[in-house]
């Protein structure tokens, strides 16, 4: 697992921990937002890899500076290292939706520190950065979150966006050309059965697309796959609104 | 429950994690002016041809130890990747071994007996943490003795650095940039060796 910086702006950073290399779990990427030396982790991940994130994070910033996490919802590749993060850092505050406060602790740490998101979402502040918790419910969890740095015009997408790629991928959609038609068509492939078969609503894909377009985003960057950039942001943002899923369309073209 | 001794392993770890993303932050970032300066070495000795011939064999010297230092990091590094995973592997059983023996207490009011199966787990638990923890200290050691190499390929390139300031202070005419050269790697250099040192330490004091 590789970790790699992609914005930088004063003592305010983006990180993603990608290309996980263990074979037998989904691939997760793990994103490190940095702001004035402590550390939010978004859906820190499963604990089968939990050893490989905390080694990608430790090249590229302190595991002591991580002071809180995001769980976007409550599935064991976002959310089951929990407990030995909670090990690592007992401090550690988890925003994690309030729904499912009750089943996430399940994953073993009674202890941890929650803040429990209401189904509004809303602002929080990051050492000094505004950052907002924007609901995605039903896509896929009926209780999900999102993040968005307006500072950085980063928005984290948990599963909308998420594509399953080979071993050995890029962070970007495409290495040279991340902000072309060409580069987004190739990668949309790997990406349309995810949406059709884990997103369940149309009703709040059409709701969330149209909030979130009227957001300025120069990255967005899924919980699996690869980062959107620049005018991509766009052509995913078009891409999901036509695109049938939910029950009754999932099967369309499988 | 966590006892004490736990917390404090744990913290132990934290400390050592820590140093050791600071030990490969900072020496990625300090390698690569080396690396800069020795080639800056080199361009200043064509620039100026006949006049700094003898101060080819030096920046050509720094060049070299540059590679070396980089070689000798990498060595470090496939230590270290080891070193994490083995102490993030017994973190994960002892916060299993804490589940189970909650488990336990809870079943001991309950019922007449332990339960086998589980008896035998918590032995497998504690037999890995013993595993474990014997790992920790050989490969801790591995990468102690990996860390004085490093220093003695410091300590090579320190004596390139000082003949090459001697190099520089004999010569005439083009010396002032030879000299600013020669000052920017004793200084790179030495702050290289400052890093490895505050390393080794923080290893030393995990092993202890």
């Amino acid at each position: 697992m590789k970790g790699q910086r992609f914005y930088s702006q004063g003592d305010h950073h983006w990180f993603v921990l990608f290309d996980q290399g263990e074979q037998r779990v989904v691939d997760a990427n793990v994103y490190a937002l940095a702001v004035g030396g402590q550390t939010m982790l978004m859906d820190p991940g499963g604990v089968e890899i939990f050893d490989r994130v905390f080694t990608a994070l430790l090249s590229v910033l302190p595991p002591s500076s991580v002071k809180a996490a995001l769980v976007s919802h409550q599935d064991p590749d976002v959310a089951s290292s929990l407990p030995l993060w909670s090990a690592c850092g007992p401090d550690i505050l988890w925003h994690v939706p309030k729904l499912w406060a009750g089943f996430i602790r399940h994953y073993g740490a009674l202890e941890a520190n929650f803040h429990e998101v209401p189904d509004e979402g809303g602002d929080i502040d990051f050492n000094g950065k505004r950052m907002v918790l924007v609901p995605a419910h039903y896509l896929h969890s009926p209780a999900n979150f999102h993040l968005y740095d307006p500072a950085a015009r980063i928005y984290f997408s948990g599963d909308v966006g998420a594509a399953l790629l080979p071993p050995g991928h890029d962070a970007f959609i495409d290495r040279r050309e991340d902000d072309s038609a060409r580069a987004f068509d190739a990668h949309i492939q790997h990406a349309e059965y995810f949406h059709r078969r884990w997103m369940c609503s149309m009703e709040a894909k059409r709701d969330w697309c149209e909030r979130v377009s009227k957001l300025d985003i120069d990255f967005l960057c899924p919980q699996h796959g690869a980062i959107y950039t620049g005018k991509n942001v766009g052509r995913f943002l078009d891409w999901f609104a036509d695109l049938p899923v939910g029950y009754g369309n999932w099967q369309q073209g499988h | 429950m966590t006892t004490e001794k736990e917390r404090q392993l744990r913290r132990d770890f934290i400390d050592m994690a820590d140093a050791t993303s600071r030990f490969q932050l900072e020496i990625k970032r300090r390698l690569r002016e080396i690396d800069r300066k020795a080639l800056n070495a080199q361009v200043l000795v064509k620039r100026h041809g006949k006049d700094l011939s003898g101060y080819g064999v030096v920046a050509q010297s720094f060049r070299e130890g540059a590679g070396a230092m980089q070689e000798a990091v990498d060595t470090v590094q496939e230590i270290i990747t080891p070193l994490m995973s083995g102490r993030l592997d017994d973190l994960r059983a002892a916060l299993e071994l804490e589940t189970l023996e909650r488990t336990q207490d809870g079943m001991q009011g309950g019922t007449a007996g332990r339960c086998g199966g589980l008896e035998s787990y918590h032995n497998r638990l504690e037999e890995r943490r013993d595993v474990n923890e014997h790992e920790f200290r050989e490969i801790g050691n591995s990468l102690l003795k990996a860390l004085e190499r490093f220093e003695e390929v410091v300590t090579e390139l320190d004596y390139v650095v000082v003949n090459g300031r001697i190099e520089a202070a004999l010569k005439s005419g083009s010396a002032a940039p030879l000299a600013q050269v020669s000052m920017d790697m004793y200084r790179a250099v030495s702050s290289v060796r400052e890093v490895l040192r505050g390393y080794r330490e923080q290893i030393e004091r995990g092993l202890r």
